[in-house]
């Protein structure tokens, strides 16, 4: 998951993250965005372009299992 | 005047201190990070956790979450009478959380926690804590100190406190207006208009001396020089309190420290004993 502070400057980053991402996939330039979104140290800013959310490949797996228990459970 | 704002908002404040010595100035920096103190959470009881999440993960997280802190209303635990592990309502702000997926992957957003006290919340409701699958649940109790940066940088009140020198910048009349240190100096300092150069943000020059390298004039055309009486002190906040409160906060501290020393000393200072 995103950090919810800078690891270097300890500013709060991770309420902006989800508006980031949401604008960067929808094509805007990731630099303009930081820049509006008022992330201005160079430490915060290479928090969210280098941030990989490995809990959503994770998520997908946990998913299922949940999704198998139910049936199981559905069937006895 | 000693002391002048030059600019003010909640998260930032930017004073000038002219007459002091510089460290007296840095002590004041080294307090608004590391001595004020500020409410993180501290305590995480989990009842139930069936998230992808380790619970230290968790505990982790929400320590970090920014609280709005209402520094006269509560006591540091060191400094309260009741010497409980988990502390008493003059010490500590209870928060819950309670919550569930259940059709669809969610992110638990800090909006969620539910504060004993409505002063004391996460600074933006919008932080995601935790994203759960569907039928993963996260219950919890989780309790709020005041602390202090030094022992965790959950407790720091700034995120970024500078001080700098007051630097002086002008131009004289070798100054043939070339324009190459407009483009050589990287905090828009200088422009050109009509043909003349001219200063336009003193303050925002850091001192590199990048625009006398550039400089075509002989003897150079600008005079650049640090103000030795005056510093720049910015204070950044990181949403516990304002950036003001900070600053007068980490004066206070600074004063305490050196009350203690008087304190100290006072009443049955020893003498020296002089060498024959």
């Amino acid at each position: 998951m995103f950090p919810i502070r800078c690891f270097t400057c300890g500013a709060l980053i991770a309420d902006k993250y989800r508006e980031y991402k949401k604008r960067v996939n929808m094509g805007e330039d990731s630099g303009k965005v930081l820049d509006e979104l008022g992330v201005k140290r160079y430490c915060c800013r290479r928090m969210f372009i280098s941030n990989v959310d490995i809990i959503d490949q994770i998520l997908p797996y946990e998913e299922s299992v949940s999704r198998k228990g139910k049936e199981y459970q559905m069937v006895r | 005047m000693p002391v002048q704002v030059l600019e003010e908002s909640y998260e930032k404040v930017t004073v000038v201190f002219e007459g002091f010595p510089r460290v007296y100035v840095n002590s004041i920096r080294r307090a608004s990070m590391s001595l004020v103190p500020v409410m993180a959470i501290d305590d995480v009881v989990i009842l139930e956790n069936t998230s992808s999440f380790y619970d230290e993960v968790i505990a982790h997280r929400l320590g970090l979450i920014p609280l709005k802190t209402p520094l006269e209303k509560y006591l540091i635990p060191s400094e309260c009478d009741c010497k409980s592990a988990l502390g008493c309502p003059k010490c500590r702000v209870l928060f819950v959380l309670d919550a569930e997926a259940t059709d669809k992957v969610r992110d638990v957003l800090s909006a969620e926690l539910v504060s004993e006290d409505e002063e004391v919340k996460p600074v933006s409701p919008n932080i995601p804590i935790i994203k759960l699958a569907p039928g993963q649940k996260i219950k919890l109790e989780a309790y709020a100190k005041l602390g202090r940066g030094k022992s965790h940088s959950k407790w720091q009140a700034t995120s970024a406190a500078v001080l700098r020198s007051y630097p002086l910048v002008a131009l004289n009349e070798s100054c043939n207006n070339c324009g190459m240190c407009v483009s050589a100096c990287t905090k828009d300092v200088f422009s050109i208009r009509n043909g003349k150069l001219k200063v336009d943000n003193p303050l925002n020059c850091n001192l590199c001396f990048e625009c006398l390298e550039s400089c075509q004039a002989e003897p150079k055309g600008i005079n650049v020089k640090e103000d030795e009486d005056k510093f720049i002190l910015t204070i950044e906040s990181s949403g516990g309190m304002a950036a003001r409160e900070i600053l007068v906060q980490a004066v206070k501290e600074v004063i305490k420290l050196v009350d203690d020393v008087i304190d100290k000393f006072s009443g049955e200072v020893l003498p020296v004993e002089k060498e024959k």
